[in-house]
């Protein structure tokens, strides 16, 4: 500012200069002033706020839900009584100190239902709850909650973060705690986390209790209910610059509530005995043997009769390696895992749709099935890959060929063999990206080749389950700012036998995008599916699904988005976590904006 | 046949489309050259090479930070652009600070998406997305954020689609203030001579 008076006093003597060189001083004035100016959302005061900026972030989903559902004694073209609607809201508003090295952000959600309720003469013959008696809110139909908050400190070689913070080890084997916005899980752990350095040495120690969102962004609200706190405690040191390697250790404590007592404080962990750990170590190295190598191993220990089940399972393990190689133009990445009983550790959280620890699947997550999610979530499972990358053009023009193979001998859970499975799925693709011109392309075929053995299967052969499989994306421009963007996906997927049986069936997803500018999107959705194992009916018949979906942003920070039509229901992988999306029919408006 | 009967119903439509449109308008009134100036939350982490980068290495220069993940087709489809640029505005106090966003356990795939697409810009790795939450809590990819050389934000914005890296362009040029930055690659230092560049992590300027 002292700038700016200092230029404010020269100008005005210097009256007598020609216009031409005022024009240049005034633009050089603006200039300054400008610069000078601090930023506008900069709060002021005396305070420990002050200095700080803020922002806000608000968005809202409103949906009208359309079900296919009649009640009985109804004439057929009255309104539709299973309809609703939903109120989605989330804000976030984060203050934060660069100066002073420290940010904080809290997260809002709300949840209201409406024409949840069908009341005629004093009869409620349709009513869809809100929340569980778990949970309590003055309002039946409305929810608010303060869902995440962070404090973050940082020093000059540390950090401390306290409230809602993630937590990742390794490769994700011991520990892997994330916001999973894709399949809209958002679990956090609400405690204190400490990392730091010492000269080439990391160390982060953490303790908290699991925050599993209760609102959902995406999926119905419905029945909400208190989620149980589960308490993890957690140390990992990394040694950097050992020769040529990155060494890690890390160590992991869960105990878990009890799901018949929701409403029990999860103060109460603290107190109790440890139900699980988990100890590893990792080492990286770059270089050797013209190769990256990253090797990793855990043993898993279950103290708690559920998790071990009545001590048959009491220890666990999972080993994984992988190692990129560079020969030529060729770029190969191989992986292998082993892993034995520790998916065990997710027990008491998959029932709340979210997990503590997260290995690599090696599976190819873009297609997923009830099959393949099986080989992700198995206890007893020895695979590997093999992916080879030939960038004839780099960053243009990259096919790539891929193998995993798997022998799962797991026959719980999502399984429904009776005998293990060897499991071999190659899958080839193309990325090509030059002038705004985009394609990707991938094709695979999955092979579930159920084993022999004559004490299972009475000598019987099961068949095999077989899933062939493609997926596309091509983009490219039209005229002026136009451009149309295709995306597909495909497969058929036939079943081996069962003891419940279970239909061949044959899905499509493909979608048709219109941008027009940069600001303006026009979609339209179409979904097929025979699948009968899901929950959806189309809106066109009752395996075909249309919807139609608007996206306009006003501002860069403003977006608005309507849609309308039905989309089908499915399995949806992201990160290692799957979650069984249920299908919409009806209108969803969104709206984003940060300010 | 019942006769339809939705009290109930009515006040509940009434009161959320009230706060609905309250809070709409509340959203709309506010001025989006607020949100532009923050301050850049501070961060360090470990890149591809296991070395430790800070947003603070680069307080000199004009930082474009980019989420991004191996899983992502528009990540893919933006990244040539954002090399393309790097090599062209670096000499000029520009940097892409790339930040992979992927899970923990799909770190072992983000090096060779580096290695066999060439691209010379600093990888860092997020694992537990603590990062990505600061900067975008919608979490959606790509993301990219225009940081200043005073370290305000200058500009963001999610996704990508073939073309908005001119817009994207226009800013970074703009940042840099520079009459020289106008789009003609710094001689002597052409596109294809960065491809044989082996460092993936070039040395910050502190």
């Amino acid at each position: 500012m002292l700038n700016t008076v200092v230029l404010l006093g020269f100008l005005t003597i210097q009256d007598s200069q020609a216009q031409e060189t005022q024009e240049d001083e005034l633009d050089f004035l603006l200039a300054t002033l400008q610069e000078d100016a601090p930023p506008p959302n900069l709060l002021y005061g005396m305070g420990i706020v002050s200095g700080a900026t803020e922002t806000k972030r608000w968005e809202s989903r409103s949906r009208y839900r359309v079900s296919d559902r009649v009640e009985p004694g109804f004439e057929s073209t009255h309104p539709r009584l299973h309809d609703y609607t939903e109120f989605v809201n989330r804000f976030y508003y984060k203050l934060n100190h660069a100066e002073k090295g420290w940010n904080s952000s809290v997260q809002v959600d709300q949840v209201t239902l409406g024409l949840n309720r069908y009341i005629l003469d004093d009869r409620m013959y349709n009513s869809i709850d809100l929340l569980e008696p778990s949970l309590f809110s003055p309002l039946p139909n409305s929810f608010v909650r303060l869902e995440k908050a962070n404090l973050t400190r940082n020093f000059a070689n540390s950090k401390i973060e306290i409230g809602d913070m993630g937590g990742a080890f390794g490769r994700g084997i011991a520990l892997n705690i994330r916001s999973n916005k894709i399949v809209d899980i958002d679990t956090s752990l609400r405690g204190v986390k400490y990392s730091g350095s010492i000269g080439n040495a990391d160390f982060t120690a953490l303790s908290g209790l699991s925050n599993r969102q209760q609102v959902s962004r995406d999926n119905p609200n419905i029945g909400l209910y208190q989620d149980v706190p589960h308490l993890i405690n957690g140390i990992e040191v990394m040694l950097y610059g050992v020769g040529s390697a990155t060494l890690g250790f890390h160590g992991v404590t869960a105990t878990f509530g009890d799901v018949s007592l929701r409403n029990e404080s999860g103060v109460r962990r603290y107190e109790e005995a440890i139900d699980a750990t988990i100890v590893g170590a990792d080492a990286e190295l770059y270089g050797v043997a013209g190769l990256d190598w990253y090797f990793e191993g855990n043993v898993f220990q279950y103290y708690d009769d559920a998790l071990n089940e009545g001590g048959e399972h009491e220890t666990g393990y999972t080993g994984y390696v992988s190692a990129s190689a560079y020969p030529g133009i060729l770029v190969v990445l191989m992986e292998g895992k082993i892993s034995k009983d520790s998916e065990r550790i997710n027990l008491y959280t998959s029932i709340d749709n979210w997990e503590v620890a997260t290995p690599p699947s090696l599976e190819y997550e873009r297609m997923i099935t009830e099959d393949s999610s099986a080989t992700v979530n198995s206890n007893d499972v020895i695979g590997g890959r093999i992916r080879v990358d030939v960038p004839i053009v780099p960053a243009v023009f990259t096919p790539y060929v891929a193998v995993s193979a798997f022998h799962d001998k797991d026959l719980e859970g999502l399984h429904f063999n009776i005998v293990p499975e060897t499991i071999v799925h190659p899958v080839a693709g193309v990325q090509y990206t030059e002038n705004d011109i985009v394609v990707l392309m991938n094709m695979g075929y999955r092979i579930d080749d159920r084993d022999s053995v004559a004490e299972l299967d009475a000598g019987v052969d099961q068949g095999q389950d077989r899933l062939i499989h493609f997926d596309g994306e091509v983009g490219f421009p039209l005229f002026n700012h136009e451009a149309l963007e295709l995306n597909t996906s495909m497969w058929k997927f036939m079943w081996g036998d069962n003891p419940v049986p279970h239909n061949d069936f044959v899905t499509m997803q493909n979608a048709i995008v219109w941008r027009h500018g940069e600001d303006l999107d026009f979609i339209v959705y179409q979904d097929y599916t025979t699948n009968t194992q899901l929950q959806s009916v189309g809106n066109i018949t009752d395996e075909v699904y249309l919807s139609g979906e608007v996206k306009y942003r006003p501002t860069p920070e403003t977006s608005l988005r309507v849609l309308a039509g039905a989309y089908k229901a499915g399995i949806r992988c992201s990160g290692g976590q799957c979650r069984t999306l249920p299908g919409f029919n009806g209108v969803e408006v969104a709206y984003s904006s940060t300010f | 046949m019942h006769k339809l009967k939705c009290r109930s119903k009515k006040l509940n439509i009434f009161k959320s489309i009230m706060l609905m449109a309250g809070l709409f308008v509340g959203g709309l009134t506010n001025s989006s050259e607020v949100y532009a100036a923050d301050n850049a939350p501070s961060f360090s982490l470990r890149d591809i090479n296991g070395k430790q980068v800070s947003l603070s290495d680069y307080e000199d220069k004009v930082v474009l930070v980019n989420f991004w993940a191996t899983w992502c087709g528009p990540c893919q489809a933006e990244m040539p652009h954002l090399q393309k640029m790097y090599v062209e505005l670096e000499e000029q106090g520009f940097v892409v600070l790339s930040i992979s966003a992927d899970n923990a356990r799909d770190a072992s795939k983000v090096k060779p998406l580096i290695k066999r697409n060439r691209y010379t810009f600093p990888v860092l790795l997020d694992k537990d997305s603590t990062v990505l939450n600061q900067y975008n809590p919608e979490s959606v990819l790509p993301y990219n954020v225009l940081i200043g050389k005073d370290g305000n934000i200058l500009w963001q914005k999610a996704s990508y689609a073939p073309g908005e890296e001119v817009e994207l362009r226009e800013k970074v040029v703009e940042a840099l203030g520079s009459a020289e930055a106008t789009g003609t690659p710094v001689e002597g230092k052409s596109e294809s001579a960065s491809e044989g560049k082996t460092d993936d992590n070039p040395e910050p300027t502190k």
